[in-house]
């Protein structure tokens, strides 16, 4: 039986369709209702929702054996797992986003505010400038516009939320996508059953 | 079935040193602190690089010992030295504000070593394996391998570490794209990334290996298949397997390295290779090859068994302490556990027979 954790919202969705169609469905999940794990021991395989910033946590801890996640938590946990295929869905892009006109002021400590503090921390130690990490849980756009932050570092997929506030991005730091992410451990074990469904899903 | 096969993590540490030592291996006592200095300069060869640093009464800097391996290297005589050791390592997991006291045990060979040294180490990773579980793996590979592959390609060292990261993960789609990004051709990084992410049995591997088109394969084809010759013939055949994902830090590893796993644990419990790096960064002119087992991370899996020929002495108030002494000494006297609990007290649950002694002091088999 192998284990996998979805990300709960469209991208898990999206996800799942391709696992179907490699032969690798459980139609339980489509029925409406409260429950958390969906198996199917024709196909061997159960599936449970997590939220998308845990995904990562369940499957390095083994809870689950493969799960799938985003390049943008895999880039800020740094979890300890196999990446074993890029799915090529959930495309957007880590950037660096400002007030429209914004300069820099390099001789001030450049507040960033963000999701993401240890990719945004890596790409300006990479600039050798020094930065005060605000870190908030959401609506990073609005830092910079009440002056909490200079500029944020988020998730841009059109630009839209940011140019109606104001804001555009500045500079890409990283392309992101989601990814199947394994176990270490556990793939030794399951190196089959994993395999197949990873050959499956990048034939889809 | 169970995940392991063992019942107590202490008993096991204690059987897994006797093993080192029936092979020649003397123990290795080593203190908790070392100075700080010494872990900053050998910091990447450190699983992870958060240190517990504090400063004893004089004000010298000291840390928690996060490693053992450094401090037996310093400590050894270039002379062929082979310890053991079964210590605490004391590290902060990534997420968590805590300090982990981890009990370690494990070996170093440090000395001129040749095949049958290598392959000695090996053999005793796979035998500590199996005092775990009868279902483990042990992945190898060759650090001089991969440092071959990368060399011939013009990377930096930045880009070299970006790329081993992507090896290590199995990371076929962001290796490529890294390599392609720093004027690797296409078809090259491609070619690189399938070699890297191989993995399966010696048998199957090798050839494939051999067909590469790498300096030095050949010579690194041969040390892998002697390895394997060496651990066919002991049985364990089929637990080894080549599996190029397994990565340690290229300025301290120069040859086979290797990771094992237990069914049923989701996270690595032996990790071993080759360092005469390190011993070259630390002055000293020598081969060395060693692993440890994190038996510290196994407590969870470690089957709770109850207890079946256990029994409980359950006494009335006013039995004589005397009388109750030398019941529990008679039916205690061929090894059974024998728990003694007051009327109205608890019993414990591995309890499989019961005997009652009433406030006259007669006892009776509930």
């Amino acid at each position: 039986m192998l284990n996998i954790a979805l990300p709960k919202g469209r991208l898990g969705e999206k996800a799942y369709g391709l696992m179907e169609r490699a032969g690798f469905g459980c139609p339980e999940i489509h029925e409406e209702g409260r429950k958390l794990i969906f198996e199917n021991s024709e196909t061997g395989v159960r599936y449970f929702w997590v939220k998308p910033s845990d995904v990562a946590i369940y499957v390095e801890r083994g809870a689950a054996d493969v799960g799938i996640v985003g390049k943008d938590i895999l880039l800020e946990y740094e979890p300890d797992v196999y990446e074993l295929c890029d799915l090529g869905i959930g495309k957007c892009r880590m950037a660096v986003a400002a007030p429209v006109g914004y300069k820099d002021n390099t001789a001030q400590t450049l507040r960033v505010a963000t999701k993401f503090p240890n990719i945004a921390r890596a790409f300006f130690s990479s600039r050798s400038r020094e930065i005060d990490i605000i870190k908030l849980n959401g609506s990073i756009e609005l830092a910079p516009i009440l002056n909490l932050s200079d500029i944020l570092v988020d998730i841009v997929e059109t630009g839209t939320t940011l140019k109606e506030n104001g804001l555009e991005p500045v500079e890409d730091i990283v392309q992101i996508s989601s990814r199947l992410i394994a176990n270490k451990a556990i793939y030794k074990f399951k190196i089959d059953e994993i395999e197949r469904l990873v050959q499956g899903v990048k034939s889809r | 079935m169970e995940i392991l096969r063992i019942t107590d993590i202490e008993e096991t540490a204690l059987a897994l040193k006797r093993l080192y030592a029936q092979h020649g291996y003397r123990k290795f006592k080593m203190s908790r602190f070392e100075e700080l200095e010494f872990y900053i300069d050998n910091r990447s060869f450190l699983e992870d690089d958060r240190i517990t640093a504090f400063s004893d009464p004089s004000g010298k800097l000291l840390a928690l010992r996060p490693d053992v391996t450094l401090s037996i290297v310093k400590n050894a005589r270039e002379k062929s030295e082979k310890v053991y050791y079964g210590e605490y390592v004391y590290r902060t997991p990534r997420g968590s504000g805590t300090i982990d006291e981890i009990l370690q045990v494990g070996l170093e060979h440090i000395g001129e070593l040749d095949a049958y040294g290598v392959g000695e180490v090996i053999w005793l990773a796979l035998e500590s394996l199996h005092t775990l579980s009868e279902d483990y793996i042990l992945d190898v590979s060759h650090m001089g391998l991969l440092v071959s592959l990368l060399g011939g390609l013009g990377l930096d060292e930045k880009v070299q570490a970006e790329v081993m990261r992507c090896v290590g993960e199995k990371n076929a789609h962001d290796a490529v794209r890294i390599l392609t990004s720093h004027g690797v051709e296409e078809s090259r990084a491609r070619e690189f990334a399938e070699l890297a992410s191989m993995s399966g049995s010696f048998k199957e591997m090798l050839p494939r290996l051999r067909a590469a088109d790498v300096p030095q394969v050949s010579e690194i084809a041969d040390e892998l298949e002697q390895i394997y010759r060496t651990i066919e013939q002991t049985g364990n055949g089929s637990k080894v397997r080549i599996d190029l994902s397994v990565v340690n830090d290229m300025i301290y590893y120069n040859g086979v390295v290797f990771s094992g796993y237990v069914n049923g644990v989701p996270f690595r419990v032996l990790s071993g290779g080759r360092y005469d790096r390190l011993l070259e960064r630390l002055g000293k002119k020598s081969g060395a090859i060693g692993f440890a087992v994190y038996l510290g991370k196994l407590e969870r899996y470690v089957p709770q068994r109850v207890g079946e020929s256990g029994a409980a002495l359950v006494y009335e108030d006013g039995a004589s302490p005397e009388r109750i002494m030398s019941e529990m000494q008679r039916l205690s006297a061929d090894g059974t556990p024998v728990v003694v609990v007051r009327e109205g007290g608890e019993l414990p649950q591995e309890a499989k027979r019961v005997y009652r002694m009433g406030k006259d002091g007669a006892l009776t088999n509930a």
